[in-house]
């Protein structure tokens, strides 16, 4: 097995482990990326996302200008194309991180990148919950933040848990074009030292990695999502 | 009037549907007086719901007054607005509890965290919170579903829940809006009664929006009928039921009680014919009338139609009769029939 897999896939074996340029820095590197920009980019889309759902003509504190405002922010940076958005943003990135380059610089396009979209799947989850449900409550004297936190939040709960999942999906995604900006990770692994160098074995292996660590997100978020479901909605 | 828990004055609502302005309520002035079951009813789309959503002002109105336990929650003069704080208004809307058509229940939330999140701000303590949702629970017979999810309740259930959860801080005033149109008729006069029974209670004025004429007829004592906006008529269910000859209400609370319409209706000609309508109230039911006719003036009535109604614990009957014999001798048992405070319509060429 070991010798097969020796003959088959040298460029893999050639890559190694540990060190730089090895197999479990390159996971690390994904996992960091991934972890830290949806930690940043969850917490700045959330916000974004309630604000869209309060400040709208239907919302809790219509307010048009200021709902106007965030719209268009979000539609803007949805607009650029993430591997523009790495260059663009740069100079930005040297400021907070004082890089450009490497993996926590990557942070900070990752996070640009990928919070406009959440922000929209928050919004449309949000959008979800009962319009009478927000009615009953505020008959019941709650204030804007019982409405956010119980109605709102509490009742998107699982819906938030699903556009959450895609949103991951979609974050490991952007961390494979991070490597264009010297961050490294799987992508960067399957380019560089696969493609680039006809290192087609090494583009498989970590095409497979990737591979599963989408799989392990989609489930975890699937049945955590089902576990804190109590209606009979899906 | 003083007592009146609920003012409406001149109260407009205008909605704008791409440019086009809709009123949907359009200067509606009454008083809902204090401690009654007051219905609502007309057709949906009548502005039933508009108007009451703006007692506790979940709907602003256009212009107009709305004063709610005697002090101005929203008032309108010229340009002039007066609104009661935001802070002020949710303090009132505890005391102002409502139910809807569809329950509206945190459906992620159990139904004792449903009512503790009614309780929420309530100044009690979380072991409080607690008992009380319990007590209220069982007031509505459901504390053994206390851990239950609303989506694993039957609709009455949850209708129930909605009723423990808009109690919870003690209201005054009670608004049901179609709360029981989504309900089978075995529920539906279970939460009805439930309402009636909470009425007798705890005093509570419960204010009966529907579309269903049963609903009113069961436990109001009080109707405002709604047509387009407007109100077109206010009473006690035997003015409006009984009584009413606006065609518009006639229209809405149906024809039992409208002679013409039954006998039309049943295709009887009027003509030649010695018709009357007798309308008699509970205490009279008992006494044989048409026997008296017979034997004390020689007046045969054979009848031609006959329906007895409840309303709330007042019986209605209704009679079409038919009479013959002498005319003096009619004219005499007309008489006595009217001493008797049954109501007699004489329908001769009335059609």
């Amino acid at each position: 097995m070991k010798e097969w897999f020796i003959t088959n896939f040298p460029n893999v074996v050639q890559q190694g482990w540990g060190g730089e340029t090895g197999w479990w820095t390159s996971i690390v590197q994904t996992v960091y990326m991934t972890f830290w920009s949806a930690i940043f980019g969850g917490i700045l889309g959330l916000i974004f996302g309630i604000a869209l759902v309060l400040f709208d003509k239907d919302g809790i504190m219509p307010h048009k200008v200021v709902f106007s405002v965030i719209d268009k922010v979000v539609s803007l940076f949805r607009a650029v194309p993430f591997i523009i958005l790495l260059a663009f943003i740069a100079p930005v990135t040297q400021k907070i991180v004082g890089t450009q380059i490497g993996t926590t610089a990557a942070l900070v396009p990752l996070t640009v990148g990928v919070f406009p979209f959440y922000a929209r799947q928050v919004q449309v989850a949000l959008q979800s919950v009962n319009k009478g449900t927000i009615e009953s409550a505020q008959s019941l004297g709650s204030t804007n933040w019982d409405i956010i936190t119980y109605v709102y939040l509490g009742e998107a709960f699982p819906e938030l848990i699903r556009v959450s999942t895609v949103t991951l999906i979609s974050l490991v995604g952007l961390t494979a074009m991070a490597g264009a900006i010297g961050a490294g990770g799987l992508g960067n692994m399957a380019i560089s030292y696969g493609y680039n160098r006809f290192a087609n074995d090494t583009t498989l292996v970590a095409t497979i990695l990737v591979v599963i660590m989408v799989l392990i997100i989609q489930v975890v978020g699937d049945v955590w999502a089902r576990l804190v479901n109590h209606t009979q909605r899906n | 009037m003083a007592n009146d828990i609920v003012q409406f004055k001149d109260v407009s609502v205008d909605f704008k549907q791409d440019k086009k302005v809709v009123q949907a309520v359009s200067d509606v002035s009454f008083g809902i007086p204090e401690g009654q079951i007051f219905g609502i009813a007309g057709y949906s789309g009548a502005g039933k719901s508009t108007l009451v959503r703006t007692i506790n002002l979940l709907q602003k109105p256009t212009s107009g007054e709305v004063d709610v336990f005697g002090e101005i929650f929203y008032k309108k003069v010229g340009k002039e607005v007066t609104l009661i704080s935001e802070s002020k208004l949710r303090k009132e809307r505890r005391k102002i509890g409502m139910i809807f058509q569809h329950y509206n229940l945190l459906d992620e939330k159990t139904v004792q965290q449903n009512v503790e999140f009614a309780l929420k701000h309530s100044g009690l303590k979380s072991k409080q919170i607690s008992e009380k949702a319990v007590r209220l629970l069982t007031d509505v017979g459901l504390e053994k579903l206390a851990k239950y999810y609303p989506s694993q309740l039957s609709g009455g259930q949850q209708q129930r829940v909605a009723i423990a959860r808009a109690l919870a801080n003690d209201p005054k005033i009670l608004i049901s809006d179609e709360a029981t149109s989504a309900l089978d008729p075995e529920n539906t006069i279970q939460i009805l009664d439930l309402l009636k029974d909470l009425n007798r209670k705890y005093q509570l004025t419960v204010i009966l929006i529907t579309h269903e004429m049963d609903a009113i007829k069961r436990i109001c004592d009080e109707v405002a009928i709604m047509d387009s906006g407007k109100v077109v008529e206010i009473g006690s269910l035997i003015d409006i039921f009984v009584k009413s000859t606006n065609p518009v209400v006639r229209q809405i609370v149906g024809n039992d009680f409208d002679a013409l319409s039954i006998l039309k209706s049943l295709n009887i000609d009027t003509n030649n014919r010695n018709l009357v309508k007798l309308v008699y109230y509970s205490q009279e039911i008992s006494q044989p009338i048409i026997v008296d006719l017979y034997a004390k003036f020689n007046v045969s009535a054979s009848i031609v139609y006959a329906d007895i109604e409840e309303f709330g614990s007042q019986t209605v009957g209704i009679m079409i009769v038919d009479l013959n014999g002498d005319d003096a001798q009619i004219k005499q048992a007309l008489d006595y029939l009217n001493g008797l405070d049954v109501e007699v319509t004489e329908l001769r060429g009335e059609a």
